[in-house]
């Protein structure tokens, strides 16, 4: 009875574009005795226009997850439910193509999908002014640095028109300061494109200063141990008070979890 | 929120990212023009330095009597004997024919390389059969087949291209075939986010991304194509055919030591050439890709 | 010398690399075996005359052949002297100039143009003026031999010591090593790895140095064996020539690698290409 209800309520949000739904995805690498599994049944609603953190320790499979979602990797077992297939996705490194501009690196999503010449051309224009790189349509990645590389990819992933978009740990290798003003940045940009996204990082304040929810993940298999409902006004600031109190109880519970694994 | 105020805080971030933005981008100290005359100059004088030194060395080799003047010619004899010759058809003809034999064996070495390359690097069965004999055939010296080109055939055109291009193609494959084999796996990854496969991935990805290494694969298999050639015009000399090395030839066998220099520092000069092309090809590409490092 | 610029992210499995290698071993056979039994079944279909190219079989018999007779070792031991005394000599010079162009302002200022002018003739073009400077002696066969090894030594050498980290510098200024420690404990020790990169170039190009030469006027060595087996149209002696100097450049350059294995045990893993 339960599972049907369950089954339905799942069917139903999978049908609004943008949403997201996960049941009991399952993944294993390898086969026999020596196969390892990743993730083990991991269930997740995310709703259209929401903003999901997925936060562990290393080993959890939380860039894994996002493969799967992406469809760049298959599942061994259970279901991901999205109402329009391409998504976007962003990683750690910009990933940006060397011998194209910036203004090109952000076109090829668009060349790619069979875009027009003189429409990439304009549509790019309009992404770079999303991300505040107005001036910059003609530099080559090398010239950037790293916060602005990043911007420049999350404009290519804004090309794809998809209302889904993972996020890898993407600010990761950023300075504290940069990484503040792209959570400002990329939160705009949310909202204003009306974004479903999915974040992977494992750094808890941020996962608090961005999320609606933040799903903590266990480690070696993977599964969801726990989802704190984010209720704070935004924009928050990551080094304001209930941002912090709600971190270190999400970094407790994320230390027992490690603990466990010791010897 | 009052109107005012949203729009008061969207200035301020506005102006904190650009802000960062500017004080995260390395600042650019000197002129343009300036930096390119100072490039000028100190990429000039070492090579001005040079020169000087090995006329200097030749001359004082000239002084010191170490082999008789007609053995060992002066610097000054032997410019005056590649200005008069240069006055002559002859001397264009030579090169003309020499560097045709080299244009048209490389360019035949860049086709059937670069399809070997790609072919091998995207088929596991063939690069299993060859790829580790393409590597050998690097190191094995393309002259070693020159008896057999003479006997596949005879004493020709035919017999010198067949070996510039066994020289040549083994260093433009493995330039494409590491290329491809190293392109950075994120690269891969952002070209299947964004929906390429196939054809697709190798046009807007992998090729473009195996470019640096295609270079100095060519910049390698140009330098074999050019010794072999050299090796082989000394070797096959084809009849009515009076290329660079069938002159120098004739010079060794006339002992006209000044002409053989003459021919030398011809040789040397397009090698130089030849090589400056293919360096300023490679400073462009690592320059834009910024993967160029100061010296 | 080719430098690959782009940084290899991905990660690697050491199981996995380890499997492959000894895969690879296996796996260099398959085409040189394919390639022989194509060539087999050619020449005994006669899609490829005898007179164009002679039949394995043959080539191992006329191989034997030669053996037995003893020539084929007697000009094997000329071949091998010339490439050793040349080879010894280029390599010094090249390491020495090396050296001093890497340790002194003015050795570089002095030697490094006129190398990088020199390099870019092909050692094979200077075999006319050897003859009419040397006539046609053993000199001329050794004086290519040092020629043509010398560069590839020098560059590489010269490159390692360049591109030392000033950091080691540093290093050994702090912990008070002196100019003559610096050198011995840092630069010599650092420049090693690029030295033994120029002496596999340089052994391969010994090897094609003196192919030419030997064919264009010799009495001895393996280049005159094919030399004299081409005006008589012995396709098989031919045949038996490249494989010998295929086998010697082969050789040769496995015994490089394996005092460089064990002078620089660090190296080992970076040097799988």
């Amino acid at each position: 009875m339960t599972q049907t209800r369950t089954e339905a309520r799942v069917a139903d949000t999978a049908r609004a574009p943008g949403a997201v739904v996960l049941t009991d995805v399952v993944k294993r690498y390898g086969r026999g005795p020596g196969a390892v599994t990743a993730l083990d049944g991991v269930s997740l609603s995310v709703g259209p226009g929401s903003f999901t953190c997925l936060l562990g320790a290393s080993g959890c499979g939380k860039s894994t997850l996002l493969s799967l979602v992406a469809g760049l990797d298959d599942i061994s077992g259970g279901a991901i439910e999205h109402v329009d297939q391409p998504v976007a996705m962003m990683f750690q490194e910009s990933a940006l193509f060397p011998w194209l501009t910036v203004a090109g690196n952000v076109e090829i999503a668009l060349r790619v999908r069979g875009v027009g010449r003189a429409e990439r051309r304009d549509r790019a224009q309009e992404l770079l002014e999303t991300v505040r790189l107005t001036g910059f349509a003609h530099k080559r990645p090398h010239e950037l640095s790293g916060g602005m590389r990043q911007r420049v990819a999350l404009a290519r992933a804004l090309a794809q028109d998809a209302s889904v978009l993972l996020m890898d740990e993407p600010f990761g290798a950023l300075d504290a300061m940069t990484r503040d003003i792209l959570h400002d940045e990329l939160e705009r940009i949310w909202r204003e494109q009306h974004l479903t996204v999915l974040f992977v990082t494992h750094n808890v304040r941020e996962a608090v200063r961005l999320g609606d929810q933040v799903v903590l993940l266990s480690s070696r298999p993977g599964r969801v141990l726990n989802v704190y409902d984010v209720e704070m006004d935004r924009p928050r600031r990551i080094d304001s008070a209930p941002v912090a109190a709600l971190a270190a109880e999400i970094t407790d519970a994320l230390r027992e979890e490690v603990s466990r694994h010791a010897g | 929120m009052p109107v005012e105020a949203v729009k008061k805080e969207k200035d301020t971030s506005q102006n904190w990212v650009a802000g960062l933005d500017e004080l995260e981008r390395t600042p650019v100290t000197e002129t343009r023009l300036g930096r390119l005359g100072a490039r000028l100059w100190s990429g000039t004088w070492p090579k001005v330095l040079a020169l000087v030194l090995v006329i200097g060395s030749w001359q004082l080799l000239f002084l010191s009597e170490w082999k008789a003047p007609w053995v060992l010619p002066s610097p000054l004899t032997v410019w005056e004997d590649l200005a008069a010759y240069a006055a002559t058809p002859d001397y264009w003809q030579a090169i003309l024919i020499t560097l045709q034999r080299a244009l048209t064996g490389f360019a035949l070495s860049v086709l059937v390389g670069s399809v070997l390359g790609i072919a091998v690097a995207r088929f596991k069965p063939l690069r299993a059969a060859i790829g580790s004999l393409i590597t050998g055939l690097q190191t094995m010296p393309s002259i070693m087949w020159f008896p057999l080109a003479i006997l596949l055939f005879k004493i020709s055109e035919s017999a010198i291209l067949f070996v510039v291009v066994l020289g040549a193609v083994p260093s433009i494959a493995n330039g494409i075939i590491s290329g491809i084999d190293y392109v950075p796996p994120a690269w891969k990854r952002v070209g299947a986010v964004l929906g390429m496969k196939g054809f697709g991935l190798y046009r807007h990805v992998i090729l473009p991304a195996t470019l640096p290494s295609f270079v100095s694969g060519l910049k390698q298999g140009w330098a074999f194509a050019w010794r072999s050639l050299m090796a082989g015009e000394l070797l096959v000399i084809v009849a009515g055919q009076g290329s660079v090395g069938a002159l120098m030839q004739g010079a060794r066998e006339f002992n006209d030591a000044a002409r053989v220099l003459t021919w030398i520092l011809t040789i040397l000069f397009i090698g130089i050439l030849v090589d400056a092309v293919f360096r300023a090809a490679d400073d462009r590409i690592r320059r834009s890709w910024g993967l160029h490092q100061d010296r | 010398m080719t430098t690959i610029p782009i940084k290899n992210i991905g990660q690697v499995d050491i199981r996995s690399v380890a499997a492959k290698l000894r895969l690879d071993r296996l796996r260099v056979l398959i085409g040189p075996v394919v390639l022989v039994a194509l060539w087999q079944i050619g020449s005994a279909t006669g899609l490829i005359p005898e007179q164009t190219l002679a039949a394995p079989s043959t080539v191992i018999a006329a191989g034997g052949e030669l053996l037995e007779t003893g020539r084929l070792q007697e000009h094997l031991l000329v071949s091998l002297g010339r490439a050793a005394a040349g080879l010894a000599l280029g390599v010094g010079v090249g390491a020495f100039l090396a050296v001093v162009a890497g340790l002194f302002r003015l050795g570089e200022d002095l030697i490094d143009g006129p190398m990088q002018i020199l390099r870019a003739i092909p050692a094979l073009a200077l075999v006319p003026l050897a003859i009419v400077w040397f006539g046609i002696g053993e000199e001329v066969k050794i004086f290519l031999v040092v020629f043509a090894t010398a560069f590839p030594v020098y560059v590489n050498t010269h490159a390692a010591i360049r591109g030392l980290d000033p950091r080691f510098a540093e290093l050994a200024r702090t912990a008070e090593l002196g100019r003559l420690g610096l050198v011995r404990q840092v630069i010599l020790p650092g420049a090693l790895p690029g030295f033994f990169t120029g002496l596999r170039f340089a052994t391969a190009i010994s090897w094609l140095v003196l192919v030419v030469s030997e064919q264009i006027n010799a009495t001895s060595g393996i280049g005159f064996l094919m030399t004299q087996a081409r005006s008589f149209a012995q396709t098989d002696v031919i045949v038996v020539g490249l494989v010998v100097y295929g086998l010697l450049g082969l050789v040769s350059d496995r015994l490089v690698r394996l005092i460089e294995g064990r002078v620089l045990p660090w190296r080992r893993t970076f040097e799988a290409r």
